[in-house]
C-alpha cells in the first residue's frame, strides 16, 4: 500500500479538492449540465438576434 | 480539600473552577453581575440594554464576555443585530484572547449579514479579521454586484422587448415577430435544452434540476426578445442587429445568475460550484 495516500473512512472512495462545497463528481456533472446549457443558450440568442430578415437573404 | 485529600474527585473539580475563576481575578463582582443576566432564563431585551450600558466600563476577560453575550443575545433572540455590531467589534479589535476574538469576527459577520456595505467596510478591509471571514464576505459583496447587474440586464432585456414589439407594430411587422417565435428549430431548442439537461440532472442527483426549469423560462422571455427584435430591426444595419444579438446573450448570462442564486437560496449549492 503506497504510503503517503491519505487513510479515507469507509465508504469514502476519494477526495477531490475544488472551489466549493459541490466538488463531488455529481456536482461537477450538474455545474457542466449547467454551463453547458448556458452557453448553448448564449450563443442561440446571440445568433438569433443578429440574423437579417428571412426575405432580405434571398 | 485540595490539602487534606488532593487526589478526592471533588479536589478535581475544585482545581478546575479554581483555573476558570483565576481568569476573572479582580473581576469577581462583575463576573457575578454578568452570570446573573446570563443564566436569568427571562432575561430581556433590558436587561441587555442594561447589561450592555453597565459592562463598557468594565476590563479584561469579563469586559469580552459581556459583550460577546450581549452580541450574541441581539444576533440571536431578540432579533436586532444591527446592535450586535458594535460590541462584537470592540472585543474582535481588542487584545482579548484568540478564542474570543475569534468568536466575535463571528458574530460580528452574522450581525452584518444583511448589512453587506457595512461588512465590506467593518471586515472585509480589516486585516485583524480572521482570512476565511474576510473571504465570505467579499463573496458576498461579489454577489451583490453580481446580482445588481444581472437585475440591471433582465430588466434592460424586458424593456427593449416591450420596445421591440412596440417598433415591430409600428411598422406593421407583428406578424413576422409571432412567425418567429413559432420557429421550430428556435422552439425545439428553448424547451429542450432546459428540460434535458435538468432532466438528466435530476437523474444524477434529485432535486438538483430544479434550476433548470425556471432557467427555461427565462430562457422564452428571451426568445421573446430575439423575436421581437429581430421582427422590429431585422431589416436595418447590421449594427442594429449586433446590439440587440449583445443584449440577448447578456440576458441569458442575467438570467442565469439569477436562477441559480435563486437556487442557491433554496438549497441547490451551485453558485459555490461556479467559484461565485
Amino acid at each position: 500500500m503506497d504510503d503517503e495516500q491519505p487513510q479515507l473512512p469507509e465508504g469514502v472512495l476519494a477526495v477531490r479538492a475544488g472551489p466549493g462545497a459541490n466538488c463531488s463528481s455529481i456536482g461537477s456533472v450538474i455545474d457542466l449540465l449547467f454551463g453547458t446549457a448556458v452557453l448553448a443558450s448564449v450563443v442561440y440568442a446571440a445568433i438569433a438576434a443578429a440574423l437579417p430578415d428571412p426575405e432580405d437573404k434571398k | 480539600m485540595l490539602k487534606i485529600d488532593p487526589g478526592h474527585w471533588f479536589a478535581g473539580a475544585a482545581r478546575a473552577r479554581i483555573d476558570v475563576l483565576s481568569l476573572y481575578e479582580g473581576s469577581f463582582a462583575e463576573l457575578a453581575e454578568l452570570d446573573a443576566v446570563r443564566r436569568s432564563p427571562n432575561a430581556d431585551a433590558a436587561a441587555i440594554d442594561a447589561l450592555a450600558r453597565t459592562s463598557k466600563s468594565w476590563r479584561g476577560r469579563v469586559w469580552a464576555d459581556a459583550q460577546l453575550f450581549v452580541a450574541e443575545a441581539f444576533v440571536g433572540r431578540l432579533h436586532d443585530p444591527s446592535r450586535a455590531v458594535e460590541p462584537a467589534l470592540a472585543v474582535a479589535r481588542s487584545d482579548a484572547d484568540p478564542v474570543q476574538r475569534g468568536a466575535a469576527w463571528d458574530l460580528a459577520y452574522a450581525a452584518l449579514r444583511s448589512d453587506v456595505a457595512r461588512a465590506e467596510r467593518e471586515i472585509a478591509n480589516d486585516p485583524r479579521a480572521p482570512e476565511p471571514i474576510r473571504a465570505r464576505v467579499r463573496r458576498e459583496v461579489r454577489r451583490r454586484s453580481l446580482h445588481r447587474a444581472s437585475t440591471a440586464i433582465a430588466g434592460l432585456g424586458g424593456g427593449l422587448s416591450l420596445f421591440a414589439l412596440g417598433v415591430a407594430a409600428r411598422r406593421q411587422r407583428l406578424s413576422l415577430v409571432l412567425t418567429l417565435l413559432q420557429n421550430p428549430i428556435a422552439l425545439a431548442f428553448v424547451v429542450v435544452t432546459p428540460l434535458m439537461a435538468g432532466l438528466l440532472a435530476n437523474a444524477w442527483d434529485h432535486g438538483m434540476g430544479t434550476a433548470f426549469f425556471p432557467f427555461g423560462f427565462a430562457l422564452a422571455l428571451v426568445h421573446l426578445l430575439v423575436s421581437a427584435w429581430r421582427g422590429a430591426f431585422g431589416d436595418r444595419a447590421l449594427g442594429v442587429r449586433v446590439a440587440g444579438s449583445v443584449t440577448a446573450a447578456l440576458c441569458v448570462v442575467a438570467a442565469a445568475y439569477l436562477v441559480l442564486e435563486r437556487g442557491e437560496a433554496y438549497g441547490v449549492p451551485l453558485l459555490e460550484g461556479f467559484g461565485l
